[in-house]
């Protein structure tokens, strides 16, 4: 930009009275333009210009006009101007020359490559039996562009006529054999009886000419005609008459639902309830391993509404909350790492590798080995669970010291079956009102080899019982939910029996209780002296019911003079619960098989040792 | 009529009755509101 302000001399055409008036009007304009650089459009009204030299418009007009490469005139909706610039010339744009800079080199892409020559297509001719629709759901030209597919360079017009019936045998397109060798342009026309045929019958108004282009080396091979295929109607499927089940037991239909209807692919059933898999809450990766993550802190199985609660933030108050809930059990249901371990009415959750309810003394496998008596002789499938509604219950000594409840026959009348058919336990709480609190328990459902107990107690019956106490076990109307009570009594206090577990040994204990006990299990210095000391038996006399028998009657019976043991049958059951739990019933027919013991219950029972 | 004592059997008109139950249904069902509904579908 320069703004050189030198005087310009300036020879103006015209009349003498035109260059005075243009002469002035530059001068004018020039001053206006004083700072403006030389070659920057100086813009003034001409009608004030003109009044301002005191000349007419019309001669301001014509001295511009007689000046053409000075001046500018520019009409505009605001007026007319006169233009010119410091230099003396007509203003022209100055608009930078940008059809040939870098960057437009750089981000213009490449004109389009010539299209390759598309390869001659074959036309595929099917059967009109197969025609059942042609749409427009591939855009041919467009779809050719983008492929880099162009116009062939032999392009054989062809008239595509619906395949008559019958079976159309003869090929359907034939060129002479002259044709590739005449390079001229060759109209043929394809002769076909059969397609003249249809020509007369179907579309007559249209004959069937081929029109080969000038270069006819790629004629195309003969095409064969497909088989007549007949199609046959689909038939309409009938669902049939709907079965009328107004008179039809209800258990029956649904046991017919469990088995028929559960494994349905778009039924989702989980204990009891029923949902379409769509409509089931589905769960993420994300929310199974915060749920697992949830479950492993709290160190204890959790219910499926703490679950939707706690970790997925749905609250009872949400409309999809049952629905969350479902889909939580069916979804987890179907996880590996997961465990049901809950009821119909109150559904646990663990995880594989979760600490065990209940002592650590004695593995759960183990204790069901010691309680299997329970299941010789009862079939599983004829106890009618939860069919009464408390069971009393006296507390052995082995029950106590492992915090156990055996899974007899009544606790099996009291308590639910287990809701899956491969559930191995379940989680109820265990409430108990005279201490306020609530309990955990873990019921370890029977197996073929292995009794089915209950653990989890063992706070219950340090904090509150000893052994002997009476304690009654009630249903609620929650399958997962019962009451436990105990028979409170004044204040005693005795030395009962505990085992030291620093030092593998029997010894008593000064205790005070205040519950009602059944005196007959109840383990006392002043009763079983001899207990005081003694070692527990190892793991190999224990699993022989005859030797741990032995043992007691050693224990706790007293000598005879000649080398025996005498022992009432009260002091021998309670006696032999410490080691493992024996039933009345087992320990009586024990007593009648062993050839070393003999006696009744009236004049108690003689071991002849050795 | 299936009588009380045969081993009932779900036809398919059955099965589609009940999906259109569980579909219509706003959340989960028991099996005990199945149950009544195909004992009540003739009535309806």
């Amino acid at each position: 930009m320069s703004t050189n302000s030198s005087e310009i001399v300036l020879a103006f055409n015209g009349a003498k009275k035109l260059q005075t008036a243009a002469s002035k009007a530059f001068d004018v304009m020039r001053l206006r333009g004083a700072f403006m650089s030389e070659n920057s459009a100086i813009r003034v009204s001409l009608d004030d210009l003109a009044a301002f030299i005191e000349v007419t418009p019309a001669v301001l007009s014509e001295a511009a006009a007689a000046n053409p490469e000075i001046f500018a005139i520019e009409t505009t909706d605001a007026g007319t101007f006169l233009v010119t610039t410091r230099e003396g010339r007509t203003p022209t744009p100055n608009v930078a020359d940008a059809n040939h800079t870098f960057q437009a080199r750089l981000m213009t892409p490449e004109p389009k490559p010539a299209p390759r020559p598309r390869p001659v297509r074959e036309v595929v001719r099917a059967n009109q039996g197969w025609a059942t629709y042609i749409g427009e759901t591939f855009g041919g030209d467009d779809l050719d562009e983008d492929f880099g597919f162009a116009e062939p360079v032999v392009e054989v017009e062809q008239t595509v006529i619906a395949e008559p019936e019958p079976v159309v045998e003869a090929p359907v397109v034939e060129v002479a054999p002259e044709v590739e060798e005449e390079p001229t342009p060759v109209e043929a026309v394809i002769e076909t009886p059969v397609v003249e045929e249809i020509i007369v019958e179907e579309v007559a108004a249209e004959p069937v000419v081929e029109e080969v282009q000038p270069t006819v080396e790629n004629v195309r091979p003969e095409i064969p005609v497909f088989e007549e295929v007949v199609r046959q109607p689909t038939p309409t499927r009938s669902l049939g008459e709907p079965t009328d089940f107004s008179d039809t037991d209800a258990d029956a239909i649904a046991d017919a639902l469990e088995s028929q209807f559960s494994h349905h692919a778009h039924v989702a059933f989980f204990g009891g309830r029923w949902m379409t898999t769509d409509r089931a809450h589905r769960l993420s990766r994300g929310n199974i391993r915060d749920i697992r993550q949830y479950i492993e802190e709290q160190e204890q199985p959790l219910t499926d509404e703490m679950l939707v609660e706690d970790v997925l933030r749905v609250r009872p108050s949400n409309p999809e909350y049952a629905n969350t809930v479902f889909g939580l059990n069916y979804w987890l249901g179907r996880e590996r790492d997961f465990e049901f371990v809950g009821t119909r009415d109150q559904r646990f959750w663990s995880v594989t590798d979760l600490p065990a309810l209940g002592t650590t003394l004695k593995k759960p496998n183990d204790i069901g080995s010691d309680y299997r008596f329970l299941t010789d002789g009862v079939d599983p499938e004829s106890v009618a669970h939860r069919s009464i509604t408390s069971v009393d219950h006296t507390i052995s000594f082995y029950e106590w010291n492992l915090g156990l409840l055996p899974y007899d026959e009544e606790m099996q009348k009291l308590f639910p079956a287990p809701m899956l058919p491969d559930q191995r336990s379940a989680v109820f709480t265990f409430e108990i009102p005279q201490s306020y609190t609530t309990y955990l328990v873990e019921l370890r459902y029977p197996t073929p080899t292995r009794g089915g107990f209950i653990l989890g107690l063992d706070d219950l019956y340090f904090d509150s019982l000893v052994p002997g106490a009476i304690i009654s076990i009630s249903a609620t109307e929650n399958d997962g939910h019962y009451k436990v009570e105990y028979l409170a009594a004044s204040e005693q206090s005795g030395r009962l029996l505990e085992v030291d577990d620093k030092r593998p040994r029997y010894h008593f204990r000064p205790t005070t209780y205040a519950c009602a006990v059944d005196d007959t299990w109840l383990l006392s210095e002043d009763r079983f002296p001899n207990l005081a000391g003694a070692k527990p038996l190892t793991d190999r006399e224990r699993r022989k019911l005859a030797t741990v028998l032995e043992m007691t009657f050693e224990r706790v019976g007293i000598p005879d003079g000649d080398s025996g043991y005498l022992a009432s049958f009260e002091d021998l059951l309670a006696a032999i619960n410490i080691e493992r739990p024996v039933s009345t019933e087992l320990l009586r027919n024990e007593l009648e098989l062993h050839s070393d013991i003999t006696g009744d219950d009236a004049n108690g029972y003689t071991y002849a040792a050795g | 009529m299936a009588s009380p004592t045969d081993t009932v059997q779900l036809n398919e008109a059955d099965i589609a009755f009940l999906l259109n139950l569980l579909r219509d249904a706003s959340g989960p069902m028991t099996t005990a509101e199945l149950v009544e509904a195909l004992k009540n579908r003739k009535a309806k």
